[in-house]
């Protein structure tokens, strides 16, 4: 988890590529995208995909290599109140297929273990409690309008 | 009613806001990033009757400024039909 703006924006770099990463393959990666995004039909939908922190680096980059953009929001919600990412897509008719089958790619269950008092002991003992978390929630919103300037 | 949801970049916020709050419009900012560099932006949730979307639009057109990378977009926006809208 993470505990200011500066970790979470860390949190979208891959680790492994950022001793390599610079300026330059950055813009040319985003003029690629952005032929891959005009190629794409007019924008019909809006997606909001609530996501764990965990998956969004694989998710967002998958997302992308779909050549649509992606803005993430740091949330959190569900039942423990965790850290989560909303992304906000616009999408084209027809994919959304493509996309559903990304997120289910890349956003797995899992099982966690959390500490709960045992109850009725004298003292604090933990047990370990499995919860299943992750997966992805996504809604589908129509839009009236779509514009880019 | 209807809502519109426009990115746009952080560093146009301050003149955008200044200039729908002066035109009457309410705004609500979500701190988010994203788009090619994943640089900070802006989501704004604006809540407007349907005769003044145009001119929402209209001013977040004017008060943003041209990025120097002509593969940004000075904004992004989607117009949503807001089917019930409660102010308490």
């Amino acid at each position: 988890m993470f505990h200011s703006p500066a970790e979470f924006y860390s949190a979208l770099e891959d680790p492994a590529e950022g001793s390599k990463k610079n300026t330059s393959t950055d813009a040319l990666q985003s003029s690629r995208q952005a032929d891959a995004g005009s190629r794409l039909g007019a924008i019909r939908y809006l997606l909001g995909v609530v996501i764990q922190l965990q998956d969004l680096r694989r998710a967002t980059r998958a997302l992308e290599n779909l050549g649509l953009t992606v803005t993430h929001l740091p949330s959190t919600g569900a039942f423990l109140g965790r850290r989560s990412v909303t992304l906000l897509i616009g999408l084209p008719d027809g994919m959304q297929a493509a996309v559903i089958d990304v997120i289910h790619e890349t956003c797995h269950q899992r099982v966690e273990y959390i500490s709960t008092p045992l109850e009725g002991a004298p003292m604090p003992i933990p047990l370990s409690t499995p919860i299943t978390v992750g997966g992805a929630t996504l809604f589908t919103l129509q839009i009236e309008r779509y514009e880019e300037f | 009613m209807k809502m519109i949801i426009a990115i746009i970049r952080d560093q146009d916020y301050d003149a955008v806001s200044h200039a729908l709050i002066g035109a009457s419009f309410r705004v609500t900012r979500i701190a988010s990033s994203g788009g090619f560099l994943r640089r900070g932006s802006s989501t704004l949730m604006i809540g407007v009757a349907e005769e003044k979307v145009d001119e929402g639009i209209q001013i977040i057109r004017d008060h943003t400024t041209i990025p120097d990378d002509p593969g940004l977009k000075r904004a992004t926006l989607f117009v949503l039909d807001v089917k019930d809208f409660t102010q308490i």
